[in-house]
């Protein structure tokens, strides 16, 4: 019993090493391709048939299939997609796979709490993937930690002109380019058609509108609120916050996230909270929005595009363009532009960028917002009147004309928790906008000295 | 119980042995640390010699608009006979994305190396416009030196730009290969000998085989140590093995600040003490063996996958507390760093403060843990009672359910505006209350219903356990001397619970203290990390703040605590040790 005692304290005290020497899942030993063909800028010539729509293909598209280079090799790929967004990419790599002898791709599909971490800890141990699928806002941490590296002269203009250029600028991290977009995610307002037939253009109305749908009951299948977002978590706090013209890092890129700005835009939200009273009371998680708003407990929602996903066939919704806050100043929500980065790692660079070409394709782009929904980062697909006129589209395409990208330096991974907690006592509690704003600013600049340099 | 078949005596030649091959593993580390440390410090002079070339490239590409800089360039190469090319970069424009083009070489041979990376402060030489340089380690500005993939050195130095905040060039140049001289192998043979001579006169000696052991395998230490500088090289056998200690040995000169040895000394040392302080186990085990192996055949397996499974991430948890995110070793620095951080109220981290709401966390769970599963494990136990089988089914039920799933169930009946219990307090005509809210105690509270749900049905089922194994005789006896209930359960009952239940409460005591399923799911360690536990402010070291030795720091310190806890537990109450009778 001693002994076996001694062995449990080993245990449970090696749990927390398991996270940190956990390895990831090894890909398939591929044969290092050499690097050197990266560069050279190949065309994609592995779209022929990829989807339905490749009539509209572009004429880089050439007609032979299947010419890779070098020796077999495989190409993995980690994304944390779902759903119709998951099937989609599973399409584009099953035609690739079908159409390439030489080169295949292996998508490993990691939820998206564990994917970061899976991420950092595989690898520095040579274990991580070649490509990955993720928002731009991890680049800067990933790209000081050598995790990630820069395309290069692959990054050529011409490449670079299929995509909207607010999904490529925020893939640069200290003028080197990181990936390649794939799509972008911006807040929008979602509303219930049956509740409300047409969307406020300002917040006044809104909050307007808002105050007749609230009906606070003790029972709370009876009550109803007019509006539910995440609002103390800062990327929903977003559209207050920038609308405003508040940031979190100042131009010179300094922490500055107790501005007069932010200082107003709390207190915007304190009084949709305590005076407009239309958000309902305490925090409320994703999971909880989404009900409320299936069941038309909530006429407004601010949400991205993965929520579309996620409401019930039965309601009706429509999405439009987040309301001013003022006459002449929009809410600004962050911009997240997902990207297909490059693994610092990669034992096979030239077959990896061969297959960033070909997802972020404006092909590969037609099957991600046919088949996942997705809001693809090239402008190709928007010249088109099917996805050009498309209702929904055309109101994420506006409102991504005046987001603002996340930003991504290695910093920002430090300022999410104090922010939130600021946001917290401050909207929910009786902390005071300024007080609450300059303890963050202070919590963030004592762990950014903390953080690894 | 079978009676004790006393074991007998280890040959006198498995000390020898053992001895022998511990030693042979020694005098590789030591022979190879050596040379290790050796190259590292010839490396270190090469460094510096490069420097100088550095700086002159940093001259030269100073004249690049005068035109003088290509033979400037010339004579470098020429002066330099180990360097392979000096080079020198200007930085270029940025294109509409902000994306680093056409920085210029200004000087290099072959005309490749990258500049941009270099130029914008980040940290490795990479592509852009120009041929990568493969390079295997991060090289930062400020670290001037890197290696690149094929093992030549490279150094580079930044040239500030007229503002002196930026840096408008990079010129330095890249190192030729050398030669790494590694010892013989055949000293390892000697040093094997050298142990099994001293273990086989020490037998011969009045002294304790412990202390024989570890003075032999001590002295063999020291003299490999001597003798290691004098010993001729030996070729491509002793690279392979040189790769590793030249880690170990680049650890060390990164500690030691160019005077490594002492350290290493001292590691080796300190490893030779404890195997040979081990020896003396080791030849009784290897005596057994001899004697019946079977019972070692069984129980093989599964000391090997614990050793994989725990013994070896639990050492490298404790290898990487000592070195930082780069892999450079730091000693007890992030002890220190853990230890001394001051309850700072800004700080997202204080272990002190910390290590006491963790202690409290315990002790409550552990008080209702205790008191529920023992006062319902009495209840269950009466004789009459009907149904008592569902009953008890019904109460494991919260044992049975993944913590994760009950956590998160717990979290949403603390919900306020949705939640059942908030719900009920509003119908009670009660204002609602934020339980995840602001305010650290309903927080701490939810976390603590939360793990009180969780953790009483084990210490539940281990009560009832030994309740029924209590025998009615000695009930039906106090009866007959006319005690009361109370008297009963206080001198009957509880000194019979405590075989089972005091080795629960240790266990319980280390779950609870490591919950970190309850903490991080439920209230998250908030608001602003004031009901966080130890593990998850390691946790949150290690995601948010992403320091892998920090995190490990705390991981070995929680260990420390837990082991001491359980030690003095354990003597005070002999809770482990199996009830002989």
């Amino acid at each position: 019993m001693r002994k076996s005692l001694t062995l449990q304290l080993v245990t449970a005290a090696a749990a927390c090493f398991l996270a940190l020497g956990a390895q990831g899942c090894k890909k398939d030993a591929a044969p290092a391709a050499e690097a050197k063909a990266a560069a050279s800028a190949e065309q994609p010539n592995d779209n022929k048939g990829a989807v339905a729509a490749a009539a509209a293909a572009s004429p880089t598209v050439a007609a032979v299939v299947d010419d890779d280079p070098g020796p077999a090799s495989t190409v993995t790929v980690w994304h944390a997609y779902r759903d119709a967004e998951r099937a989609a990419l599973d399409k584009l790599i099953e035609h690739w796979n079908g159409t390439h002898k030489n080169t295949q791709i292996q998508a490993l599909s990691v939820p998206p709490d564990a994917i970061i971490d899976k991420f950092q800890v595989a690898v520095p141990n040579g274990n991580g993937p070649d490509l990955m699928i993720f928002a731009h806002d991890k680049i800067g941490v990933w790209a000081r930690d050598g995790l990630i590296q820069p395309l290069g002269e692959f990054a050529t203009p011409e490449r670079l002109k299929r995509f909207m250029p607010q999904t490529v600028k925020p893939l640069v991290f200290e003028k080197n380019l990181y990936g390649l977009p794939l799509a972008y995610k911006t807040l929008v307002l979602f509303y219930n058609k049956k509740m409300v037939p047409t969307p406020p253009k300002t917040l006044a109305q809104l909050v307007e509108v808002a105050k007749g749908f609230t009906k606070a009951d003790p029972n709370a299948d009876n009550a109803s609120f007019g509006l539910a977002y995440e609002a103390a978590n800062l990327y929903f706090h977003g559209p207050f916050l920038l609308g405003a013209g508040g940031a979190v890092f100042d131009e010179a890129g300094a922490l500055k996230i107790d501005s007069p700005e932010a200082k107003k835009a709390i207190e915007t939200v304190r009084g949709l909270y305590r005076d407009a009273k239309i958000l309902p009371q305490g925090t409320v998680s994703g999971f909880v929005i989404t009900s409320m708003f299936n069941d038309g407990k909530v006429p407004f929602v601010l949400q991205g595009p993965w929520f579309m996903g996620e409401i019930e066939k039965s309601v009706d919704w429509a999405v439009a363009t987040l309301p001013e806050l003022e006459p002449g100043k929009p809410m600004r929500p962050f911009l997240g532009s997902e990207a297909a980065l490059l693994s610092a790692k990669t034992t096979n660079k030239a077959a990896a960028l061969r297959v960033i070409d070909y997802l972020t394709s404006d092909e590969a782009a037609l099957t991600r917002i046919d088949q996942g929904k997705q809001m693809v980062a090239n402008i190709k697909t928007y010249e088109m009147p099917k996805w050009g006129d498309d209702a929904v589209v055309k109101v994420f395409r506006a409102q991504a004309e005046t987001a603002v990208p996340m930003p991504s330096s290695a910093e920002m991974s430090a300022v999410w928790t104090p922010y939130n907690a600021a946001l917290q006592k401050a909207i929910y509690g009786d902390t005071k906008a300024e007080e609450a704003l300059a303890e963050a600013q202070k919590r963030a600049i004592d762990d950014i000295a903390k953080m690894k340099k | 119980m079978p009676p004790k078949v006393p074991l007998a005596p280890p040959p006198p030649w498995s000390r020898m042995v053992s001895a022998g091959v511990l030693c042979a593993l020694l005098g590789l580390a030591l022979v190879f640390g050596q040379a290790a440390l050796r190259s590292q410090q010839q490396t270190s002079a090469r460094r510096v010699g490069a420097l100088a070339v550095a700086d002159a490239a940093v001259a030269a590409a100073a004249e690049v608009d005068s035109g003088k800089s290509a033979k400037l360039f010339e004579s470098i190469e020429r002066e330099h006979q180990d360097i392979d090319y000096a080079f020198a970069v200007r930085e270029g424009g940025v294109d509409e994305f902000g994306i680093s083009r056409g920085s210029e070489v200004v000087h290099a041979k072959p005309p490749a190396v990258d500049a941009a990376r270099l130029l914008d402060h980040s940290k490795r030489v990479s592509t852009d416009g120009h041929r990568a340089l493969e390079i295997k380690q991060p090289l930062a500005v400020q670290h001037l030196f890197g290696e690149m993939a094929d093992g030549r050195l490279l150094v580079a130095v930044p040239v500030k730009d007229s503002s002196g905040n930026g840096v408008s060039a990079v010129a330095g140049a890249v190192l030729r290969k050398t030669t790494e001289d590694s010892p013989p192998l055949w000293i390892v043979a000697v040093l094997a000998g050298l142990a099994v001579l001293l273990a086989g006169v020490g037998r011969k000696l009045p002294l304790a085989p412990r202390v024989v052991d570890t003075a032999s395998i001590c002295a063999v230490v020291l003299v490999g140590w001597l003798l290691a500088p004098a010993l001729p090289s030996a070729g491509p056998a002793g690279v392979a093995v040189l790769g590793g200690s030249r880690m170990v040995a680049h650890a060390a000169v990164e500690a030691g600040g160019g005077n490594a040895g002492p350290w290493l000394l001292g590691l080796l040392l300190l490893a030779a003490g404890a195997i040979g302080w081990l020896l003396d186990d080791s030849a009784r085990v290897f005596a057994a063996l001899r004697k019946d192996p079977v019972p070692y055949f069984y129980v093989g397996p599964a000391i090997l996958a614990t050793g994989l499974l725990i013994f070896v991430p639990f050492a490298v948890g404790v290898g990487l507390s000592f070195v930082d995110g780069e892999g450079h070793f730091v000693g007890i620095d992030h002890y220190i760093e853990v230890l001394t951080s001051v309850v700072d109220p800004n700080s997202s981290t204080h272990f002190f403060r910390t290590l006491a709401l963790t202690t409290l966390w315990t002790a409550i769970n552990v008080g209702f843990h205790v008191g529920f599963g023992l006062g319902l494990a009495l209840v269950l136990n009466r004789p009459h009672l009907r149904a008592r089988a569902f009953y008890r089914l019904l109460l494991i039920v919260p044992w049975a359910v993944p913590s994760y799933i009950t956590a998160l169930t717990w979290k949403w009946l603390f919900n306020t505006q949705f939640g059942p219990i908030n719900a009920m307090l509003a119908a009670l005509g009660h204002d609602r209350i934020d339980w995840l809210g602001n305010s650290p105690l309903s927080n701490f509270g939810a976390n603590l219903a939360t793990n009180v749900w969780l953790g009483f049905p084990f210490m539940m089922v281990i009560s009832l356990g030994a309740l029924q194994s209590i025998p009615s005789e000695l009930y039906e006896a106090a009866d007959i001397d006319g005690a009361t209930t109370w008297q009963k359960f206080k001198h009957v009952t509880l000194p019979l619970l405590k075989p089972a239940l005091f080795p629960a409460i240790i266990l319980g005591t280390i779950w609870t203290f490591n919950a970190f399923n309850v903490i991080y799911l439920v209230s998250g360690g908030g608001p602003d990390h004031k009901t966080d536990i130890l593990i998850t402010e390691a946790y949150y070291t290690f995601t948010v703040l992403r320091r892998t030795g920090l995190a490990a720091a705390y991981s070995v310190l929680i260990f420390a605590i837990l082991l001491l806890y359980t030690l003095i537990t354990n003597r005070k109450t002999r809770a482990t040790e199996s009830v002989s009778t």
